[in-house]
């Protein structure tokens, strides 16, 4: 009895050691920095579309890093990019999609290429209970007399909501009902305020506003099939300035680790 | 919900800096428009107010690429004084002059122009020089017009969003405006907050604009008493 518990006791200590090993492997692989010298300051301009995410992101960061400090800055991916091209005191950038951290890179003023952290999900919200069963279909319904859509020349969701209506051939059905917004956060406010329906980002239902929606999926909302549009892929670039900042690439680090990754899943994203 | 005061002492600080730095710098020029009667007067006159017509998110990029470290004046001021006017404080002070320059000239303008040509002889003939009849007989003439420029400036620079948001980057402390913080909040669909930052710019812009109205008109009334007398 004896040595039957010794040998357990043996047993139980292995296996946690060897967990913690996996876990010290793990950590390395993914955030392999020394949180003595993550403790910059160090700001990040991102797309308007991660103002809910932003908040999660950085205090997870600043819990695991103390000394660490990570600041937002939201605006459009244009005007944000323009003003890089300007000279803007950013460390990082992350945009709404792929082109204008490219053109960042392409203009020589990333430590690196684009990467992608976080893909969109696109999804037909209605503020009053739907019937989904036919999909995207529902928009050509008579009821429906109007519904919000982000302009698909100059936002990456309005295009791909475009995409998923021509692909299902209903854009010539539906085109007369849209109310174009300037940007996504637009198209949302006018779902919210003016139409009652709109095409908009998934991850707005995890923003306090329309939190309350977020288990009413097949009734006050549809998860568009994402085959049915080119993907909204999110990519970042660390900005030259910043090549050999700790803090940053920390920060960069943190985003496609394991926490990070889960941070987005909740937040509404798919991850690339 | 958090809301964060910052914003407010950074709007507050910009809008006394716009609206001193205008009051001062557009008088004189004001004083040329409404009293010169030169031919380049009114070419140059239009040419203050042309920011008005750009959108605010225009005039700030170009703004942008002027001030930019990148462009030959942005490089200048850069190597010569070490001055940066794009994402400071007081670059963003300049285009905020920039974008409130018209509200306070047209408003001083207007003031000068009230002013009787005979109350200004009237001053030179009783042996006062230029300086002196304008600090004691056409400012306090034109104390009306002046603080309709400083109103309209003030409260179109706290309201200013297109500028700032382009030539300052919204940088906590430096150029995190009130109405960046509510745009901000409101691109996070937290309507909540956003509702909370209006709601303290609203009543403390209306206190303000009260009180400066209010100032006014007891002045104004005790001077009507005056002058009755």
């Amino acid at each position: 009895m004896a040595t039957k518990h010794r040998w357990s006791c043996i047993v139980l200590l292995l296996s946690l050691s060897s967990q913690t090993y996996a876990q010290n492997l793990n950590f390395s692989a993914t955030n392999g920095f020394d949180s003595n010298k993550v403790a910059d300051s160090i700001i990040v301009a991102a797309a308007a579309n991660l103002a809910s995410v932003g908040d999660l992101l950085k205090s997870a960061f600043e819990a695991k890093y103390a000394k660490a400090s990570v600041t937002f800055v939201y605006g459009a991916s244009g005007a944000l990019s323009a003003q890089i091209q300007n000279g803007a005191p950013y460390q990082l950038f992350l945009s709404a999609d792929l082109e204008f951290p490219k053109r960042i890179f392409d203009a020589g003023l990333a430590a690196a290429r684009p990467q992608i952290y976080a893909r969109g999900m696109l999804i037909l919200f209605s503020l009053k209970a739907l019937e989904f069963k036919k999909g995207l279909a529902v928009l050509s319904d008579p009821t429906i007399k109007q519904f919000a859509l982000a302009s698909p020349e100059i936002a990456p969701y309005g295009k791909a909501g475009r995409e998923a209506l021509v692909s299902l051939g209903l854009w010539d059905l539906v085109k007369a009902k849209i109310v174009t917004a300037q940007s996504i956060s637009q198209a949302i406010q006018f779902t919210i305020g003016a139409t009652g329906i709109g095409l908009i980002n998934k991850s707005a239902l995890y923003s306090k506003n329309l939190a309350s929606f977020i288990d009413k999926e097949g009734l006050n909302w549809y998860q568009v099939d994402d085959s049915l549009y080119s993907p909204l892929v999110q990519a970042y670039v660390v900005l030259k300035s910043a090549a050999s900042n700790q803090t940053t690439m920390a920060f960069a680090g943190f985003l496609s680790s394991r926490e990070g990754k889960a941070i987005f899943l909740q937040a509404g994203y798919a991850l690339p | 919900m958090t809301i964060d005061l910052l914003p407010f002492a950074v709007s507050l600080q910009l809008g006394l800096w716009v609206t001193v730095i205008l009051a001062v710098c557009m008088f004189p020029f004001a004083w040329i428009f409404a009293r010169s009667t030169k031919a380049w007067v009114p070419w140059v006159e239009s040419l203050f107010s042309l920011s008005l017509v750009l959108p605010p998110t225009v005039l700030g990029f170009y703004l942008l690429l002027f001030f930019s470290p990148l462009s030959p004046l942005g490089q200048f001021l850069d190597n010569t004084f070490g001055l940066r006017l794009v994402f400071t404080f007081p670059g963003l002070v300049l285009a905020s002059c920039i974008a409130g320059m018209p509200f306070m000239i047209t408003a001083l303008r207007n003031g000068i122009m009230a002013i009787p040509e005979h109350v200004l002889e009237a001053s030179w003939t009783l042996g006062k020089g230029r300086l002196e009849t304008i600090w004691h007989v056409v400012l306090p003439n034109m104390r009306p017009a002046i603080l309709a420029g400083v109103i309209t400036t003030f409260a179109h620079t706290l309201g200013e969003f297109g500028v700032v948001l382009m030539i300052g980057g919204s940088l906590p402390g430096i150029s995190k405006v009130v109405s960046i913080a509510i745009f901000e909040r409101v691109e996070a669909q937290d309507f909540a907050s956003a509702h909370v930052y209006a709601g303290i710019l609203l009543l403390t812009s209306y206190v303000g604009v009260f009180l400066l109205n209010r100032i006014q008109r007891t002045q104004r009334l005790r001077d009507a008493r005056r002058d009755s007398v």
